[in-house]
């Protein structure tokens, strides 16, 4: 029997025959470390960093993007390599020739097996943790970052090892389990990609059939579904502990798995699509499902379909028809030509009727899931988010999931949301409602109802995401009540998410005009946290019916001074632009504080040349006003609002108005959405003017 | 010794071997043939532990082969294709035999992979198909294995070289005792080497026995008839396994002890009469015809 040293001997042998992979590995480790690092350090041009704190910052961003969790790119090669290491080690089981050297000599297969495993682990591994740890050394040589960064960098390191015996492993599995090479690694792909993408595609489908079951985001649903598959299980609960301990489980079950079952593998399965054939099978059904429902709703995305029941009927038969034609050229795939296709037909029905049968349960919806609501005496808290904060107190990028702010906005307090949903689907509203007004560029459709998200969390702890459209009015009550509770107030406001980056400076301009009212004042990362924590107590305290009645005094915008800071790549999050009401007392404050003179812009009538007018039901045309008394009564009439909004009830008495100073040099031009508030002084100025 | 008993495989759902039962003896130079998809590989795949079959059993020296090593130390198997693992040399192959064979021979080894000309560290890629069964017989010579298996191991050797194996093959059953089992078409050669014959034909078994046997079981002769009438009554007293004719001259096959025949034959009085030697071909060819596979069947 072969004695541990000759199971030793083996793998040095195989490890040697096999060296110019870790070369290669090596080579490739290196230009993503530290050949990237000393790259990139170049790059970091002192003469455009305005401090050393700059260039501090510069350099902690480069070595976070480079050497810890930040750094995507070396994560993304490693998968490649673990991907193609197990194909390349184990397609010896997929030729017949391979295994008749491999299974004849007097080894036991698990053993094989493990020599082959741990060769490729170590010929891809060693050489990266060598060119990881010289691109550290590097780091911490060429920067000032401190040594406290060391544990960081290191569980960088040890989480994209995780991730590659995951992957590793379960392309291993996928070898074990089929005859062919091809077929190994379009399986490997379905372990990676099976159960992330049915939920994602799930969550998509519901939106064609349900009116009121939330049809969530990409994000929100990768980072909920991410933990299904060995390739992105690291990144699940955005890459903390736990999600490393999903990626080492899959390292584990799919390695012993694949002991077990190379053991039980006939020999005679290479050259075959699968190493049994009910895992053909199995496979065979488990992929033409999906894929005909993504076809489905392919073709039902693409033909701009809403909602109407002929476009149902399209989706179901694109889904119908599709599945006949992938089991057919999965067949062929499988078989290798079109034989055997006859012996296919018994399964391409059992996937057929469960396509049927799926298809009647989301469209006719014999359960009752799209117009279940709990019951109070199951409920815990329900949330309820409609975005009313992003169209009162600022404007934000990387809107957060409506989902997910419905569930942030929870309240006990849930029987007006309770009563205003039911009424909401008693009166059987279309959340696509619209109304279309005729113009003089023809119609135009105008939404009559307000999406409004909703969060159940039942007394077992599950929770349930519903859509609901709202009525305006309704939808007035239901948030001036809920916006009466400081606990909803703490959550629904704008201001518990991050304000923007690393700001320097804050612009603050006047509400109406746009014009800057003070010279920017400097504002850095100390400044902005004060700032949140003030503008979240005022918001707090107002009410819904407080913002409707109230005006803005004027506009913050916070100013980066790095250029180079990419906020669309981070894509989290953040306050782009606050705006201050008289009622923010504590804001006030501070920016009082800080030399911000709080009464108000300057009257700038006398600085402006003219405006136009254009109404937002008829955008061809632009009124031209001019002259001082009719600009400031104009001005006067109409009221600035942030944002065109939604619905767009009064949507006759919206325009936009653009404002030309004198001074181009001092005031740039403006261009400001309004409500007209005045409309008989504001048609008749229009008038006189269209007729000028 | 190997014990085949019972033995059963079949591939998606075609009968490969059907309830095959032979034994390979120790002092035997086994010689496997058969007709085309008759199961030779099959068989011996199982017998060096590549595939496991549906039943029956294999015990080499009372052991059951699939998954024991120490089984599979007894036995070298020689396939039919030229692979080898990637980027290999003789040395590391050689390295590999040691680590798994416990008694490789690598002097040995050396001494005659030297005297074939090929050099250790040469890449086995650029290698010949000849040169790789060359390589691939040499490293089951010098395994140490009892029992060498080899799948039709001697097509694409020259004339000279198949000479040479031969002779090493002969000199290593004389003085290491080891069992050759040797599966081919090429039956001359089978002849020349072997001393125990297996004939399968469509996964069964038509006979395994010493070919000193077979041949004393079977004769083959020539006979002029006095009337060619008689051939009714020869076939009724002989029951041949094969009649030619040629005018009056009957070529026969039969089963039989000489004697036997010979006394048969005499009592018609014929004109003519001798033995001939029989050959393995002609077994072959005789005993397959009986269980249908006749050439002119197939080409009717």
């Amino acid at each position: 029997m072969i004695s541990e040293k000759s199971l030793h001997k083996l793998i040095k042998i195989n490890l040697k025959s096999n060296m110019y992979l870790a070369f290669l590995s090596f080579v490739t480790f290196l230009l993503c470390f530290p050949v990237r690092l000393l790259f990139l350090n170049q790059t970091i041009d002192n003469n455009y960093t305005t401090s050393n704190t700059e260039l501090i910052y510069q350099q902690t961003r480069m070595i976070q993007q480079v050497l810890e969790r930040a750094g995507i790119l070396p994560t993304v090669i490693l998968m490649v390599f673990a991907f193609i290491m197990a194909a390349f080690n184990f397609k010896y089981m997929h030729s017949s020739a391979s295994e008749d050297f491999y299974h004849s000599i007097p080894i036991k297969r698990k053993k094989l097996f493990l020599i082959r495993y741990i060769n490729g682990a170590v010929l891809i591994l060693t050489p990266y943790i060598l060119a990881n740890i010289l691109g550290m050394i590097l780091g911490l040589i060429i920067t000032p970052t401190p040594y406290s960064a060391i544990p960081i960098m290191l569980y960088a390191m040890l989480r994209r090892i995780v991730c590659f015996m995951a992957v590793y492993s379960c392309v291993v599995f996928s070898m074990v389990i089929t005859g062919r090479t091809f077929i190994g690694c379009l399986t490997a792909v379905f372990f990676m990609s099976f159960l992330p993408g049915c939920l994602t595609l799930y969550y998509s489908i519901v939106g064609v059939c349900y009116q009121h079951i939330l049809n969530h985001d990409l994000s929100y649903m990768f980072l909920n579904t991410s933990a299904f598959s060995p390739a992105s299980s690291i990144y699940y609960h955005f890459g903390d502990i736990f999600s490393v301990m999903i990626s080492i489980g899959y390292a584990i079950i799919f390695l012993i798995l694949g002991i077990i079952l190379y053991d039980r593998r006939p020999s005679e399965s290479a050259g075959e699509a699968y190493s049994w054939e009910i895992t053909k099978n199995i496979f065979k059904f488990m992929i033409t499902i999906p894929t005909s429902f993504l076809t489905g709703y392919l073709i039902y995305s693409l033909s701009g379909a809403d909602m109407v029941v002929t476009d149902r009927t399209w989706f179901a038969f694109s889904t119908l028809f599709s599945v006949c034609i992938y089991s057919l050229i999965i067949d062929m795939i499988f078989n290798q030509g079109p034989i055997k296709l006859k012996k296919g037909i018994k399964l391409t029905a059992a996937a057929f009727l469960t396509d049927v049968l799926i298809l009647i349960i989301m469209i006719c919806d014999p359960f009752g899931m799209d117009t279940y609501i709990p019951k109070a005496s199951e409920l815990r808290s329900v949330g309820f988010s409609s975005g009313y904060e992003t169209y009162y107190q600022g404007t934000i990028m990387f809107d957060p999931d409506a989902s997910i702010k419905a569930e942030m906005n929870q309240t006990t307090d849930f029987t007006p949301i309770l009563k205003t949903v039911s009424r909401s689907m008693n009166n059987s509203v279309d959340h696509a409602e619209t109304e279309n007004i005729s113009t003089d560029d023809g119609n135009i459709s105008v939404d009559k109802t307000i999406p409004c998200t909703v969060c159940y969390v039942l007394k077992s702890g599950r929770k349930v995401y519903r859509i609901y459209a709202v009525d305006v009015k309704s939808h007035e009550k239901l948030l001036s009540t809920l916006t009466k509770n400081k606990d909803f107030n703490k959550h629904a406001s704008l201001f518990r998410t991050e304000i923007q980056g690393p700001s320097t400076e804050a612009v603050i301009t006047d509400w109406n005009t746009q014009v800057s009212i003070n010279k920017s004042i400097p504002l850095l990362q100390p400044d902005i946290r004060l700032l949140q924590k003030a503008l979240k107590k005022d918001s707090e305290s107002m009410t819904y019916s407080d913002y409707k009645n109230s005006t803005a005094l004027f506009d913050i915008s916070l100013i980066c001074s790095d250029s180079n800071y990419d906020y669309d790549s981070n894509n989290t999050a953040y306050i782009s632009e606050m705006y201050i009401y008289p009622e923010y007392k504590n804001t006030l404050e501070f920016l009082r504080k800080r030399g911000v003179s709080t009464k108000g812009g300057k009257n700038m009538i006398d600085e402006i040349t003219n405006i136009t007018y254009q109404p937002y039901v008829n955008g061809n045309i632009s009124i031209n006003i001019s002259g001082k008394e009719k600009i400031k009564t104009f001005l006067s009439s109409v009221k600035r609002i942030p944002d065109i909004g939604n619905p767009r009830t009064d949507i006759k008495s919206i325009g936009y108005v653009n404002i030309y100073y004198k001074n181009k040099s001092k005031y740039a031009n403006q261009g400001i959405f309004v409500r007209i508030a005045d409309i008989d002084k504001v048609t008749k100025i229009l008038e006189e003017d269209k007729n000028e | 010794m190997i014990e085949i008993k019972n033995l059963c495989k079949s591939y998606n759902g075609v009968m490969a071997l059907n309830n095959v039962t032979m034994d390979i003896n120790d002092d035997d130079i086994f010689g496997l043939i058969g007709t085309n998809g008759a199961g030779k590989s099959t068989l011996l795949r199982i017998i060096s532990g590549v595939i496991k079959q549906d039943s029956g059993e294999v015990l080499v020296d009372g052991e059951s082969v699939f998954e024991n090593p120490s089984a599979k130390e007894k036995l070298c198997f020689i396939s039919d294709s030229d692979m080898f693992p990637q980027n290999s040399t003789p040395a590391s192959m050689s390295e590999i035999c040691r680590a798994v064979y416990k008694d490789f021979d690598q002097t040995r080894f050396e001494f005659m992979s030297n005297k074939l000309g090929m050099g250790k560290n040469s890449n086995i890629r650029n290698y010949s198909k000849g040169m790789k069964r060359q390589l691939k017989l040499l490293l089951a010579l010098s395994s140490g294995a009892k029992y060498i298996l080899c799948d039709e191991a001697f097509d694409g050797l020259d004339p000279v070289i198949r000479q040479t194996v031969k002779s090493i093959m002969a000199e290593e059953v004389y003085d290491r005792k080891i069992v050759p089992v040797i599966a081919s078409h090429n039956l001359r050669e089978i002849e020349d080497i072997s001393g125990r014959i297996g004939l399968l034909h469509k996964g069964s078994v038509l006979l395994s026995e010493q070919l000193e046997d077979i041949k004393f079981q079977s004769q083959k002769f020539q006979v002029v008839l006095q009337d060619v009438s008689q051939e009714a009554t020869i076939s009724s007293l002989i029951h041949p396994i094969s009649i030619d004719r040629s005018g009056s001259l009957f070529t026969v096959i039969a089963r039989g002890q000489r004697d036997g025949i010979k006394k048969a034959v005499n009592s018609l009085d014929p004109v003519f009469f001798e033995f001939l030697p029989l050959t393995l071909e002609e077994i072959f060819i005789t005993e397959t015809e009986a269980c249908g596979y006749d050439l002119r069947k197939i080409f009717a």
